[in-house]
């Protein structure tokens, strides 16, 4: 029914409007730089009113906070991945070693070792406890909601919680050891 | 000392980000949870890199969308490439094949095994007038392993033709065109020897491998030893092939065509190996070398729109069993596109600007 796919694009969008300051707030946080915060609100913008939804939304300030928090993200590993190649830019016309990766060989190798970083996410979460591990499919892979989970699985809110919590802390770890 | 602290201190905020993240995806999180965090963000630039590290934990579980996901009882804690990881660097490779040589195996072989061409060969006198030589041979992308009636086993790779000669004498193998692999059954009696372009490859109990490409040959030695030599041995006066030449495990002789100059290397006998297993690895090879060795493998051709990709360089691995994947593993590792047009696969660059 294409009139309520509008009205909930045009429900997605009064909140953004209403939420544009504090999204943009959060950005700045996330990013430390109040210019590429205001590039990216403003991306987000086109993001939204070019969505179309299939469904209502349950919570559209988490939805929008959670889609400026991916594109944080992005941006952040963006710069990281300059930094590392102009760290190794210098480091070759300084010290004149040849042989060092071209720029698209460092992607390369960053998606491999993203790659084998899915590998070992994979392994992680295959580690977990049965109930952890489903819990936490069901939350992550399928979108499904900490209350929905609850009910899927007749477990309390704040036992799914507590297993999500624990999947996560497992990727975590395994980032941060996988990090120089 | 101060070194634990400060450890146990990052903990303890990446633990404090991870249930803010955790409470904030619950489905639950109003305006003032999202104010709330934002301030706890703002408050000190370490919590804002300890929460960098939840936000990527949290998108790397992401990834595993577009992946096939393990069967619940498989407790194999190598990935096996065939199936779940589209590649991995070559230590964890190397790792897996040392440890467990049998994870790789299956499949690709029985897969391709009906569609093997054994062909009969006219009936014609073979180089002693003696016995017609029986000819084996593999279309694009097939592979097959052949016992001969000594007990040797050769697998052919893609696009391979074979012709073999046995008789009480000697055991004789042509090498028509492609690659194959030998594992020589040893005897004291008859010598067994291979034929490729110009090269004559003696086998003393070993097994070893001989490639065909349009400009060189190449004889790789993976166990035991091999020697070889001119296949005419009247071209001795030539500077390139003066003597026979014996290589040991580990060695690679590769004989220029046009300069009938032959060079001893050393090589990696994993890229001997992994065609057998249905992948190739590479790296740290350009990409005119790796969509070359990619075309012997499928009918399709892939060609670069530019010239200058042919010097992007490349390392992962690559499935040659089948094409779609390879060159969507292929185009996700180095950002590039693939269009397909009725004459083969193009790759691109991908546009530099980001969907908006």
């Amino acid at each position: 029914m294409p009139i309520l796919g509008f009205m909930r694009g045009e429900d997605l969008k009064t909140t953004y409007m209403a939420q544009r300051a504090n999204l943009c707030r959060f950005l700045a946080a996330r990013l430390r730089d109040d210019a590429v915060a205001e590039d990216l609100v403003q991306e987000l913008w086109v993001k939204v009113s070019k969505l179309e939804l299939k469904e209502e939304l349950d919570n559209p300030v988490s939805y929008l906070f959670t889609m400026a928090g991916r594109m944080a993200l992005d941006h952040i590993r963006q710069r990281q991945r300059r930094n590392r190649r102009d760290e190794k830019w210098t480091d070759e016309s300084t010290e004149k070693v040849g042989g060092f990766a071209t720029s698209a060989e460092d992607d390369g190798e960053t998606r491999l070792l993203r790659a084998e970083r899915i590998a070992q996410v994979r392994a992680a979460i295959e580690t977990l406890p049965p109930k952890a591990r489903r819990a936490f499919q069901l939350h992550r892979m399928e979108g499904l909601s900490h209350k929905e989970v609850a009910a899927e699985l007749g477990i309390s809110v704040s036992t799914v919680e507590k297993h999500i919590i624990r999947a996560m802390r497992e990727l975590t770890q395994i980032l941060r050891e996988a990090d120089p | 000392m101060t070194n634990k602290s400060h450890i146990s201190v990052q903990n303890a905020l990446e633990e404090k980000a991870l249930h803010w993240h955790v409470r904030l995806h619950g489905g639950d999180a109003t305006e003032a949870d999202w104010l709330d965090f934002t301030s706890w963000l703002e408050a000190e630039p370490a919590h804002n890199d300890a929460y960098d590290l939840v936000a990527l934990a949290w998108d790397a579980a992401e990834d595993l969308k577009d992946s096939p996901p393990v069967a619940a009882n498989d407790s194999e804690d190598i990935p096996n490439p065939g199936n779940n990881v589209v590649a991995f660097p070559l230590h964890r490779l190397r790792k897996a094949i040392t440890a467990k040589p049998m994870a790789f195996g299956g499949g690709f072989g029985a897969a391709i095994a009906a569609t093997l061409l054994v062909l009969m060969a006219p009936v014609f006198l073979g180089p002693n007038g003696s016995i017609d030589p029986t000819l084996y041979a593999t279309g694009i992308g097939e592979q097959r392993t052949v016992t001969l009636a000594d007990g040797s086993t050769v697998v052919l790779n893609t696009d391979t033709s074979i012709a073999v000669t046995m008789d009480k004498k000697a055991r004789h193998v042509v090498l028509k065109k492609g690659e194959a692999y030998f594992t020589v059954h040893h005897e004291k009696t008859r010598s067994f020897t291979v034929a490729a372009n110009s090269l004559r490859v003696t086998d003393i109990g070993t097994r070893f491998d001989v490639r065909m490409d349009s400009d060189r040959t190449l004889v790789s030695v993976t166990e035991g030893i091999v020697e070889v030599a001119p296949l005419d041995l009247k071209s001795d006066t030539d500077d390139g092939l003066s003597s026979t030449l014996r290589l040991v495990k580990g060695q690679q002789a590769v004989h220029q065509v046009d300069t009938d100059k032959i060079k001893v290397q050393s090589f990696d006998p994993v890229q001997i190996t992994t065609w057998q297993q249905g992948y190739l690895v590479f790296e740290n090879d350009d990409l005119g070398s790796v969509v070359s060795e990619l075309n012997r493998y499928f009918p399709t051709p892939l060609t670069l729109a530019q010239n200058d990709l042919a010097s992007l360089h490349f390392s992962g691995i690559l499935q040659i069993t089948d094409q779609d994947r390879a060159v969507r593993d292929l185009t996700a590792l180095l950002s590039l596109s693939a269009e397909e047009t009725d004459s083969g696969i193009i790759l691109h660059v991908k546009d530099k600007v980001r969907s908006q």
